[in-house]
């Protein structure tokens, strides 16, 4: 038998005590409301197997997004850019900037990631940290 | 207010395709051929950006730096159509200066692309709102 549900418990509780059923209700809470925009960026586009990161961090004035990619195919671009647009409607009033950037396979992020929170990398990037 | 005003940034557009003009033809003389596709893609951008200015010129919007180009281009109804075009040649004429990234004829040719949508819709935004004599720019021949 599998251990009680908390909404279990707590219905008998509230109906002996309120004297009604208890109701439940769900309440769509929108993500983008709960993170920042390099979170919602990761969301947006980790899965994308072109991006080898996405880091954020503050600059002097703004906040700064940076995806780092492995390739730009034009399809990626779009979508990067779809999901830019959509960040100017949901930060409103914040100051960012959203860098895209495709450099060479020699590229080490050792420098970017100073002061730098990421929220997706690859695993092959873990070990430049 | 404003059409008198745009003239100057649409001559500046006029010199940097003379700029990009005599960069190809001096890079192709260069024994081996110099590839420049980094600069040609930097001066397109600046080209599309000096557009911006131009229409922002002409609605009384100061533009002082690319972020508030950004903000505009993904905000204003008219102006989303082609906002992908634009980050797109932003991003890669980034590439170019801070990465050092040269591009392939495949990707000048998306480059060019991207400048033309950028171009013709300002053109049309412009020309409806009383500018004259918005010369024809076409990088094409250059790349």
């Amino acid at each position: 038998m599998s251990p009680p549900q908390a909404a279990d418990v707590t219905q008998p509780l509230y109906e002996k005590a309120v004297g009604k059923p208890m109701q439940t209700a769900t309440v769509h809470v929108k993500s983008a409301d709960w993170l920042t925009p390099g979170a919602f960026l990761a969301e947006q586009l980790a899965r994308c197997r072109e991006v080898r990161m996405i880091l954020e961090r503050f600059e002097k004035e703004r906040y700064a997004v940076i995806i780092v990619l492995e390739r730009d195919p034009e399809d990626l671009l779009d979508r990067i850019f779809d999901a830019e647009r959509e960040l100017y409607t949901l930060y409103r009033g914040l100051p960012f900037d959203v860098r895209v950037m495709t450099p060479p396979p020699s590229w080490r992020p050792d420098d970017l990631l100073q002061g730098a929170f990421a929220h997706y990398m690859r695993p092959e990037d873990h070990g430049n940290r | 207010m404003g059409i008198a005003e745009s003239s100057p940034d649409l001559k500046l557009i006029q010199h940097d395709l003379e700029v990009l003009a005599t960069l190809s033809v001096a890079s192709s003389r260069k024994s081996p051929p110099l590839d420049v596709s980094d600069w040609k893609c930097t001066l397109l951008f600046y080209m599309a950006c000096i557009y911006m200015k131009a229409l922002g010129r002409l609605r009384g919007r100061d533009l002082q730096d690319h972020y508030s180009i950004k903000q505009w281009i993904n905000t204003d109804v008219a102006l989303v159509t082609i906002a992908k075009s634009y980050r797109k040649l932003e991003e890669r004429s980034r590439d170019a200066r801070y990465e050092g990234r040269l591009y392939s004829r495949n990707e000048l040719d998306q480059v060019y692309r991207w400048f033309c949508d950028v171009r013709d819709q300002i053109s049309g935004l412009l020309k409806q709102g009383g500018v004259q004599d918005i010369p024809l720019i076409d990088p094409k021949t250059c790349l």
